[in-house]
């Protein structure tokens, strides 16, 4: 009785279970239709703006490699740039492999073992750092009339990426242009409006002294001024020591060397280090500034515990399904600090970069697609999906608006955590640091533990 | 051995050897090569490389950062392999009775070895640890305990100890099955007599389990000190901060110096010749604690 029992049990298990197959099967089969109109649709637009006016001469085949995987929204977006390209140029193929993140990992030996890769995209900087030769130089592209037609490549992306392209070109001792940055990213302050508001603060802050006010203001407010996790912590206080003292001697001082040492005698030093004290003891930094594992911090800024963070254009879109609806998103650069002559306009702006192989055996065909990717129009739908457009005439999404005067102003580019992410800076320095943001400790014993070990 | 039976046996071995040669024996040959070398990127032609000698394990054995790593792998190798065994053996002891809810218990305890290590460390650092609503938090604050309530788990000092507790959390069920097989193994007669000849539970663990499950031990100690001094994937997810002294282990680093870290826009370049120099050293560390294992552990076997 009780092996009939299980048996009818199990078979009523295996027919939900078919039906529930076949229910999903209906559903991708739904979905790979909405897909496909939705690609119709696109290629229809195309056809409105590319529609070449003479037959194209461009052939053979473009393999691609990707660092989206082919769900996320950016490989749609290039989806829909790529069938625009191929139904203009007829003769041409493209073929993307969806490698993902860690194309970062796999992309240089697969260069160096030959296979046929015309274009690729990660972040630019471990391939400038790694082996600049497999890049090609991208020059003639940059010069040449972008999509729209009516300007430059160059003069059509964002000044300020044009920009880093350059200097990690210098820094890999290139000249001219080898990667073409897209998906742009900017590190800044990030806060809330509504909060600022109900604290009765009508400006964003410029100098560190006005961010001591705007804190001072939450504070009384009943608000949390500030919180970050470890995955930001040390920008805080390194983004104070590069408007203090500027990037290079940023870097200097952070690498635990005997020579290093002395820098830390530097007045603007311990003036950060008082600082960060000095905001401790007034309660600007969250009581879990210590304590939070990455995604923590940025959480309790999106749940509207706390008033500001540092992160990079990628934030909202993280906490996209945690903010409210109404979440009112406000960025500005890092301020600047009294008696020191770094601008407000030096900040650490970055992203991906499509790249070209060096061995490519198609560079006009490359360099066509190229401009498909970085059309007005596909930017446009980099905006329209919530992501950072890479071309001066594109609108940013609403919650990241106030970042594009960030990059329109830059001067100069500033590294990740102002070059102060070395091998002693993200060991000693940051821990001492965190024990200073916590109240655990005072200025002058992280300075003097700091300085105990350096070798 | 006839001449066809020798081919035979060629045959069949030659696949394995050549896969074997490819796939580990020609990379460990290479890496280790490639630890004399500065070198820019993994695949870098070997044409490219400087050669610089003993110059990557040198620079390496005076960075402080490196010596902390690996004592952070030394504490999780013989602190946790202490915790975990005991543990694992307690609970395995404990599951040779039979009682109500045995199997589930059983099952509750192994489950975390299901989990994927990137799940377990999330719920590890986001809720169990977590300051303000945490499970530990809670519990203590429950039991009147205000200091250990108050213990910042995460915050970079403590961070060595939050990781090698959820560690061994997950550990402890893989080696208490292990276990429990090798102990069902043991004839029951033992114990029968021993009980008979007056020896308490205690004494015929001592005098008859534990001796018995010196190759059990053997083997788990070999899977230990491999699976510890290889720790990589906790200590990259424990921090967002690849360098935090207090989750820094060989394994990480090594891979921070040959890939870079995920913002790694800075000055520093890729040290690609030290950390397969990390590679060899790490190698080099199991062989020794295999040795070691094997010397202490000797030769002889108890058959039963």
């Amino acid at each position: 009785m009780k092996k009939r029992v299980l048996s009818l049990i199990l078979v009523f298990l295996l027919i939900i279970a078919s039906l529930a197959a076949c229910a999903k099967k209906s559903d991708e089969k739904s979905q790979e239709t909405d897909s496909k109109g939705g690609k119709t649709e696109e290629t229809a637009d195309a056809s409105v703006t590319a529609e070449p006016e003479e037959a194209s001469t461009l052939s053979g085949k473009i393999v691609y490699w990707s660092m989206w995987q082919e769900t996320e929204p950016q490989a749609n977006i290039l989806k829909s740039a790529i069938a625009s390209f191929e139904k203009a140029n007829p003769n041409c193929k493209v073929t993307v492999e969806w490698t993902g993140r860690t194309i970062k990992d796999v992309i240089l030996p697969a260069l160096e073992s030959g296979e046929q890769i015309d274009i690729f995209d990660t972040d630019p900087n471990n391939i400038y750092k790694a082996d600049a030769s497999k890049l090609l130089d991208l020059t003639e592209l940059y010069n040449s009339k972008s999509l729209q037609g009516t300007e430059t490549v160059k003069d059509s992306l964002l000044g300020g990426l044009v920009s880093l392209d350059e200097t990690m070109s210098q820094n890999a001792g290139l000249t001219g242009y080898h990667s073409l940055p897209y998906s742009p990213y900017v590190v800044s302050f990030f806060y809330n409006k509504a909060q600022f508001e109900q604290a009765g603060i009508n400006a964003v802050p410029k100098t560190w002294d006005e961010f001591d006010a705007v804190c001072a203001k939450l504070v009384a407010a009943g608000l949390t001024p500030f919180t970050v996790d470890d995955a930001y912590r040390d920008l805080i206080y390194s983004f104070y020591m590069q408007r203090a003292i500027g990037s290079e001697a940023c870097a200097a001082l952070v690498q635990g060397t005997a020579d290093s040492k002395s820098k830390w005698d530097d007045p603007m030093v311990k003036q950060m280090l008082s600082t960060m004290e000095d905001y401790a003891k007034k309660g600007y930094f969250s009581d879990n500034i210590d304590t939070n594992i990455y995604p923590a911090g940025q959480s309790e800024f999106a749940l509207g515990n706390a008033t500001m963070t540092v992160n990079g254009s990628w934030f909202p879109s993280e906490v996209a399904n945690m903010v409210d609806e109404d979440f009112q998103w406000g960025e500005f650069a890092f301020p600047t600090v009294a008696g020191s002559s770094v601008p407000i306009t030096e900040n650490n702006i970055g992203g991906q970069s499509f790249m070209v192989n060096a061995d490519t055996k198609n560079k006009e065909a490359v360099f066509e697609l190229l401009r498909y990717f970085i059309s007005n129009e596909t930017q446009q739908k980099f905006t329209e999906s919530g992501l950072v457009p890479c071309t001066k005439s594109t609108d940013w999404p609403a919650s990241v608006s106030d970042q594009k005067a960030i990059v329109e102003s830059l001067t100069s580019n500033v590294d990740w955590g102002a070059g102060m992410e070395t091998d002693f800076g993200m060991s000693v320095v940051l821990t001492e640091l965190t024990k200073v943001m916590a109240g655990d400790q005072t200025a002058d014993d992280a300075l003097t533990k700091i300085k105990s070990l350096i070798k | 051995m006839k001449k066809g039976e020798r081919r035979m046996i060629i045959a069949f071995v030659l696949p394995v050897v050549i896969v074997y040669l490819i796939f580990y024996l020609y990379p460990t040959i290479r890496t280790v090569y490639m630890s004399f070398f500065k070198t820019g990127a993994l695949s870098s032609a070997a044409s490219t490389w400087n050669f610089v000698g003993f110059d990557n394990y040198t620079t390496l054995l005076k960075k402080s950062l490196y010596i902390t790593s690996f004592l952070n792998v030394l504490k999780i190798l013989i602190i946790g392999g202490i915790i975990v065994f005991t543990i694992a053996l307690y609970f395995a002891v404990i599951m040779q009775e039979k009682f109500r809810g045995r199997n589930f218990l059983k099952a509750v305890i192994y489950l975390p070895n299901i989990i994927t290590p990137i799940a377990l460390v999330v719920m590890w650092t986001q809720y169990i640890f977590s300051s303000n609503f945490g499970l530990l938090k809670k519990i203590f604050t429950a039991l009147g305990l205000e200091r250990l309530a108050d213990i910042p788990w995460t915050n970079p000092q403590y961070s060595f100890w939050a990781m090698l507790i959820a560690f061994c959390f997950g550990s402890v069920g893989y080696y208490m099955i292990i276990y429990m097989a090798a102990m069902e193994q043991i004839p029951r007669d033992y114990y029968e007599c021993a009980s008979l000849e007056g020896a308490n539970k205690m004494k015929q663990f001592w005098g008859i389990t534990l001796p018995l499950l010196k190759e059990t031990t053997k083997t788990c100690l070999i899977f230990w000190a491999g699976g510890a001094i290889n720790f990589f994937t906790w200590s990259r997810v424990f921090s967002a901060n690849p360098l935090n002294e207090g989750t820094l282990v060989p394994a990480s680093y090594m891979y921070t110096l040959a890939f870079g870290s995920a913002h790694a826009v800075g000055s520093g370049s890729l040290e690609v010749g030290q950390a397969t120099a990390i590679g060899v050293m790490l190698t080099l560390c199991i062989l020794a604690v295999y040795a070691i294992v094997y010397k202490v552990f000797g030769k002889e076997k108890y058959e039963y």
